[in-house]
């Protein structure tokens, strides 16, 4: 064979190649951005310091969805993680802040409103309900957007059980009460309350007794409260208390009755809701109670055999609020790396990228259902970001360790305390507290 | 004329005795005085240990000074309510360990299975507190649907009852539930101890008073348990102090609820839930007066027995 039919044979087979090539896999649209898939804002090669609240795990989950904006725009993050707010109190007085600081709730923002960066040139708040705007806000002006939230006014409940029962969600708090009143009648008991939580016994009735106030009162009022500038005494938190005992503490109402509810650890009451017969129909927990139903009954798939909806509004002008937690992000330095770096953390990608880990809640409006690795969690995100407001737990936000006295007092109350005298003792450690 | 040399090291110089103490007594400040006076010191100040105590008062209130932390201590309900608990808890549990005790004792002393029985009932000494406290949880198990695990609540619904709360239902139950973890505890320690007192006392002299024809239980009465005082003294006033400054049971079981609570638990929370190290220096400074009438008792106890020597 000569050279020249060896040339023209590699041609051909290469032509082939190339032929076959081509038509199995037609050339992508141009979807690569080498530098331009973020918008680095000219931050590259520099460094962002930052102090937040996550470490271990948490702040492990938090690097990896910062990870391809760092590497992308070559910033180097100084990440330190500490839940003592304390540190960044020192820093700031030094005249030393981070570049952004994660806090636990939005309450200690304030003290720092006027070193703070506004954040509405920096992120699109668009994307963000007004709720969630107006909790970042001080004075009107936004400096704290919410990364991660959770929720805690749910109730859960068993879509198979009430099928059979014909019973319906309910949609204003009357319905619910009258749910209950139905299944009483039906011979079912309809809660299951239980809040046994070892040494923070009762903390599960605390937000009970806030997701009340929350619905008669509105969430100003709960920070009226946090702060101290409305007495324990109140005629509406002496209500809430007795809304809520006529249900945990009813022998009627509440699996077991008023021991049962003191008695049943609080993970726990969530079981009898999934048992044949059901020994229960509804549970108020937190968004932390799917995951407990999953691993207390592997075979039960959510939204299909468990499913939760908000508990309901008693009033259609306050609705229903949504209470939970939530960390707020707040910028000292208007850096160009600070700067896109917190663009990308309140973008719609980072967003995703924390839904699809499945570690927390985007508050995120763009963040569609379908980000989340459950219909669960996706519907759990729609409820958050559709509520009229969001309120932080009251208590944990109150000082000198009065949350403690509350869950005592709580439980106390159940079991039988008078409730004027329970009321006026928080009061008076309140009074020594602030 | 002779005289008697002593040699210079067994002279005794004023030094001498100092420098066999000072060990002693450079621990003890280290670890007991030292602590104690700034547990004191701290109990006068605020949450912080670092602003005078007085500075916590309110206006218009009532208010002690630089004693506010006890005036909150012995004003709280709950507080109050740990008092009284304790006060049960040494009433029931040192009567219930040196009464049982003292009778196990007694009655074993006659059978030949003897160790084999103490060993038994001075078991639950070897198992850690939290450990008791966990099989206790057990058999006081309460459950409001679906079968009962605690044995006791299973007899209850078994005979047809509603199940029994055992450790929530306050005043009085709960306490004497956790109580009765706290007897079957230390049993063993008291009978052991009261075990060897009995062995000690002659045997001639209880043949004597039943050859007298004295009845077994004048017998107990009457020369088993005056010789064997100094001992039941000393068990009696170890075990008060055991249960003032009893913990780890009530904690364990339930973590200390309202109504459940005694002086340790309400300090343990105000300095590692609450972190007031004022208040829960204020209740340890309490905790050591109540404890140290008890301790004097037993030293001049020990100081009698030893002037009879």
């Amino acid at each position: 064979m000569n050279k020249k039919s060896t040339l023209s044979i590699v041609l051909a087979t290469l032509a082939i190649v190339a032929l076959l090539v081509s038509a199995c896999c037609p050339p992508k649209p141009t979807e690569e951005k080498p530098s331009t898939k973020y918008d680095c804002m000219g931050g590259e090669g520099s460094t962002v310091t930052m102090i937040g609240v996550w470490g271990g795990d948490e702040e492990t989950y938090f690097k990896a969805i910062l990870e391809p904006y760092l590497t992308e725009c070559n910033i180097t993050l100084e990440y330190e993680g500490t839940r003592d707010q304390a540190v960044l109190a020192t820093r700031v007085e030094g005249g030393n802040p981070p570049d952004i600081a994660g806090l636990p709730n939005p309450g200690i923002m304030g003290q720092y409103a006027s070193k703070l960066v506004p954040l509405a040139d920096v992120i699109n708040l668009n994307d963000y309900s007004a709720a969630w705007q107006s909790l970042g806000s001080v004075d009107g002006t936004v400096y704290g957007a919410f990364f991660k939230a959770d929720t805690k006014s749910l109730v859960w409940y068993n879509p198979k059980a009430f099928a059979a029962a014909g019973y319906e969600v309910p949609t204003t708090w009357d319905e619910m009460m009258a749910l209950s009143d139905k299944i009483v009648a039906d011979g079912g008991v309809p809660w299951s309350t239980g809040i046994e939580s070892t040494d923070a016994t009762g903390w599960v009735s605390t937000d009970w007794i806030q997701d009340i106030l929350l619905r008669t009162e509105g969430s100003e009022f709960i920070e009226k409260w946090t702060r101290h500038e409305i007495p324990w005494t109140d005629p509406a938190i002496k209500a809430a208390w007795q809304e809520y005992y006529d249900i945990a503490a009813s022998d009627t109402y509440a699996l077991g009755g008023a021991d049962g509810t003191i008695n049943t650890p609080f993970a726990e009451s969530l079981y009898p809701l999934y048992l044949d017969p059901p020994a229960a129909y509804l549970c108020r927990m937190a968004g932390f109670a799917g995951g407990v139903i999953a691993e207390q009954y592997p075979d039960l798939t959510g939204i299909e055999d468990y499913d939760f909806f908000v508990l309901p509004a008693k009033s259609a002008d306050i609705g229903a609020p949504m209470q939970g937690g939530a960390d707020v992000f707040v910028m000292f330095s208007d850096s160009p790396a600070a700067k896109g770096l917190m663009a990308y953390m309140f973008g719609q990608e980072a967003g995703e990228a924390l839904a699809e880990s499945g570690w927390g809640l985007s508050p995120n409006s763009k963040v569609g259902a379908s980000a989340y690795p459950s219909a669960l969690s996706g519907k759990m995100a729609a409820a958050m970001n559709e509520a009229p407001s969001f309120s932080f737990d009251a208590d944990d936000r109150m000082p000198g360790g009065i949350n403690m006295d509350y869950f005592a007092a709580v439980t106390e109350y159940i079991g039988g305390g008078d409730l004027d005298a329970i009321l006026t003792r928080l009061e008076s450690k309140a009074t020594e507290a602030y | 004329m002779t005289t008697r040399v002593v040699p210079k090291i067994m002279k005794q110089g004023r030094l001498m005795p100092l420098l066999f103490v000072l060990p002693a007594m450079l621990i003890l400040t280290f670890f007991v005085v030292y602590p104690t006076v700034n547990t004191i010191g701290l109990s006068l100040e605020d949450a912080e240990g670092e602003l005078s105590a007085a500075t916590l008062c309110i206006e218009d209130q009532p208010c002690w000074g630089i004693f506010e932390n006890y005036r909150r201590v012995l004003t709280d309900d709950v507080m109050l309510r740990a008092f009284r608990n304790n006060a049960l808890w040494i009433v029931l549990m040192v009567t219930g360990t040196t009464g049982l005790g003292l009778l196990i004792a007694v009655l074993v002393d006659r059978v030949k299975y003897e160790p084999l029985a103490k060993a038994v009932i001075f078991l639950p000494m070897a198992i850690s507190f939290v450990g008791a406290g966990i099989i206790w949880g057990f058999v006081y198990d309460y459950a409001s649907f679906g079968n009962q695990t605690g044995i006791l609540n299973a007899i209850v619904t078994g005979l047809g009852s509603k199940p029994i709360p055992w450790l929530t239902r306050g005043p009085w139950l709960n306490n004497i539930c956790l109580i009765i973890v706290g007897v079957w505890m230390w049993t063993g320690f008291c009978m052991t101890i009261l075990s060897a007192a009995l062995k000690g006392v002659p045997a001639e002299l209880l043949e004597a008073a039943r050859v007298d024809g004295a009845s077994e239980w004048r017998v107990f009465w009457r020369i088993i348990v005056p010789m064997i005082m100094p001992t039941i003294t000393v068990v009696i006033t170890t075990m008060v102090v055991n249960v003032l400054k009893i913990f780890d049971i009530v904690y364990v079981m339930g973590g200390g609820r309202p109504d459940a609570q005694v002086i340790a638990t309400r300090m343990y929370q105000e300095q590692f839930v609450k972190y007031n190290s004022g208040l829960s220096s204020a209740i340890a400074v309490i905790l050591i007066l109540l404890i140290i009438p008890v301790g004097y008792m037993n030293i001049r106890r020990f100081r009698q027995q030893e002037a009879m020597r």
